[in-house]
């Protein structure tokens, strides 16, 4: 699919389709503002079309698109100093009972209050796993770093949310 | 009562749905597509260096080679092509059925460091140089400095990617580059490369120019000392629950590469060959030539290999280089007698370690826990003092010994205890990896403990024998 993309740059569309959602999925929850998402998800493509021809496909497309997504990201932020990175807070409840609405509620607020003290790049590589839905190998080309090491760190990080949970 | 990956999978779930903004986009998106794809007109990209990593060039010879035989005729392509497809060391397994390619290796000594080409080889797809480096203190990391491959009516490539793979241990570098292919008719290369000796810049440079002849892989001479490779039959062997498996060799006057692949099934996240002996039937054992092969290391679904539908299963692919193998040798035998594991556990138990626990005490569990088919036993758990730098600190250890000592050894257990926020520690004595706590910080009462990553060696005898083939 990104050679025949490269080749004829109307074909790109498809890789778009294909990834699109994801990259943008990824950077509403990064950014908690639907405007700067859309605005952040525009710049990664449009950059991202402009610099395809260069593109040299080894390992995983969406790495390289999500490092794209992510330096606009610091771009957006290095801008604007004073925005805060947020969590979502509401959610659509589908429980109909309400002591296991009200249970279910505290756990949500526990579970947000547990990420929320996360160091950033721990959020970002929740993010990537359960947002973005990159797999390991995609997320350690991301990061440069090893497989196994992304997997043990987000086994570990899962391990202390409920651990921390369960407290 | 839940297990623990239930409580794993509910978990992710609701970390996903945390950091989940409830907004589509759908219209947004679809508007931006059009957007993107007007930006930029369909255009011809130009001509592009085709990148083919190695460990997917063997897929696509081997296509080729199966188109050439249906054409051409099985017996006649199987035996020309037979001998010109091999392993080029370092660079992979590499179609020269058609092209250009050194001789011997060329060098070049300036000052005690030896620049070495040890092979060009050009085909009409690309040219791939394999360079060796000696004599330097370290490692050295060679795209540093312009390196070019210069024809004489001035033309000047480039390597169209970074190094590709290489090895480095202290004084020794091999680095594999890509090139363009060479124009037609060119035959007479010379390398340039204006090195940088060092991420100093105080350190200087070295300004290095190799000429390089270049004969078609037809040539005999050529020919004799290119790579040919084959597979084995009865390539596969299984034991505690390990598959080893012989892809391919390749032989050359020079050098024998064995292309191998550990096959392992969960909880195993990686297994690996170590302790790998190569004997001939005359008694001669081979050593390994230190070569790493960075595009083994990858790990990868067995179904990418094998083509079956293998979930939860896992390959890891390794490649390893002996000196060439006499011709009076009638029989080869590769042996392991060890593998490296690594693996998923997710055994957990809450200790309560009373009140006032005190570096020395002791709490027995003598619990028995599975690493895929292999017993071990927690016998005790233990608090200790840590040997880490810097402030004080202690941790609990786990004593834990594997059932049958014979056939397994754990080198390390990787734990999490709750309620500890300070990085992991290892202790070297005891082969576990924990989160401490300052002295005069220990909790008391119950600890949650969680085994997380085992870590430790598998022995056996993965033993697979063939006859070799000769070039």
């Amino acid at each position: 699919m990104i050679a025949a993309a490269q080749k004829d740059l109307q074909a790109f569309g498809a890789l778009y389709d294909q990834y699109a959602p994801v990259i943008y999925r990824y950077l509403l929850s990064r950014l908690g503002n639907i405007d700067e998402a859309r605005d952040v998800t525009s710049q990664t493509f449009l950059k991202a079309i402009e610099a395809f021809p260069q593109y040299t496909h080894r390992g995983y497309f969406s790495a390289w698109l999500f490092s794209i997504a992510r330096s606009k990201v610091i771009d957006l932020i290095r801008h604007n100093k004073h925005r805060v990175e947020s969590f979502q807070e509401k959610w659509v409840d589908p429980l109909s009972d309400p002591l296991a609405h009200a249970l279910a509620n505290e756990r949500k607020e526990a579970l947000l209050r547990c990420l929320r003290a996360l160091k950033p790049e721990d959020q970002e590589l929740l993010r990537l796993r359960y947002v973005a839905d990159l797999s390991y190998a995609e997320i350690a080309e991301l990061a440069k770093k090893n497989e196994d090491a992304v997997k043990k760190s987000v086994y570990r990080l899962l391990v202390r949310l409920q651990n921390q949970l369960e407290d | 009562m839940e297990t623990n990956q239930l409580r794993n999978t509910k978990l992710e779930e609701e970390i996903r749905e945390a950091l989940t903004f409830p907004d589509e986009g759908n219209g947004f998106l679809k508007n931006l597509r059009s957007q993107v794809l007007a930006a930029h007109s369909a255009k011809r990209p130009g001509r592009r260096f085709p990148q083919v990593r190695p460990v997917w060039l063997g897929g696509f010879i081997l296509g080729a080679i199966v188109l050439a035989i249906l054409i051409i005729g099985p017996q006649k392509v199987y035996a020309d092509l037979q001998f010109y497809l091999g392993y080029v060391t370092g660079a992979g397994f590499v179609n020269t059925e058609n092209g250009l390619a050194l001789k011997e290796p060329v060098s070049q000594n300036q000052d005690g460091r030896i620049v070495q080409v040890e092979q060009l080889v050009a085909t009409e797809k690309e040219t791939v140089l394999v360079l060796r480096l000696t004599g330097y203190a370290g490692v050295q990391n060679a795209n540093l400095g312009r390196m070019t491959l210069n024809l004489a009516d001035g033309t000047i490539l480039l390597p169209g990617d970074q190094e590709m793979e290489h090895t480095s241990t202290p004084g020794e570098y091999v680095g594999v580059y890509k090139f363009n292919p060479l124009p037609d008719g060119a035959k007479n290369v010379t390398f340039s490369w204006q090195q940088v000796l060092g991420y100093d810049p105080s350190a200087g440079s070295q300004d290095w120019e190799i000429k390089l002849n270049l004969y078609p892989i037809s040539d005999p001479e050529v020919a004799s000392s290119l790579p040919a490779s084959y597979e084995i039959s009865h390539n596969s062997i299984q034991q505690q629950g390990i598959t080893f498996t012989i892809d391919q060799v390749s032989a050359s006057p020079s050098g024998l590469a064995v292309q191998t692949r550990t096959i392992f099934p969960q909880p195993f996240i990686a297994v690996w060959p170590d302790s790998v002996f190569l004997k001939d039937d005359q008694g001669k054992e081979y050593p390994q030539n230190n070569m790493i092969h960075l595009s083994d290391q990858g790990q990868q679904n067995a179904a990418g290999i094998t083509g079956e539908d293998t979930p939860g299963v896992k390959g890891l692919q390794w490649t390893f280089d002996f000196p060439g193998v006499p011709l009076d040798a009638s029989q080869l035998t590769l042996q392991v007698e060890q593998m490296k594991f690594m693996a998923i556990n997710e055994t957990h138990f809450l200790l309560d370690v009373g009140k006032n626990p005190k570096v020395g005490d002791v709490w027995p569990i003598a619990e028995t826990i599975w690493i895929g088919e292999t017993p071990v036993v927690i016998e005790q758990v233990r608090l200790m003092e840590l040997g880490t730098s810097g402030k004080p600190r202690v941790g609990l250890a786990l004593d834990i010994k594997p059932v049958h000592p014979n056939s397994v050894k754990l080198t390390q257990v990787e734990i999490a205890i709750a309620g500890s926020s300070e990085l992991s520690s290892f202790d070297v004595t005891t082969g576990v990896l924990t989160q401490p706590w300052p002295q005069g910080k220990i909790p008391s009462g119950p600890i949650f403990i969680q085994i997380t990553v085992v870590s430790g060696t598998l022995q056996g005898q993965w033993q697979l024998q063939w006859e070799p083939q000769h070039p």
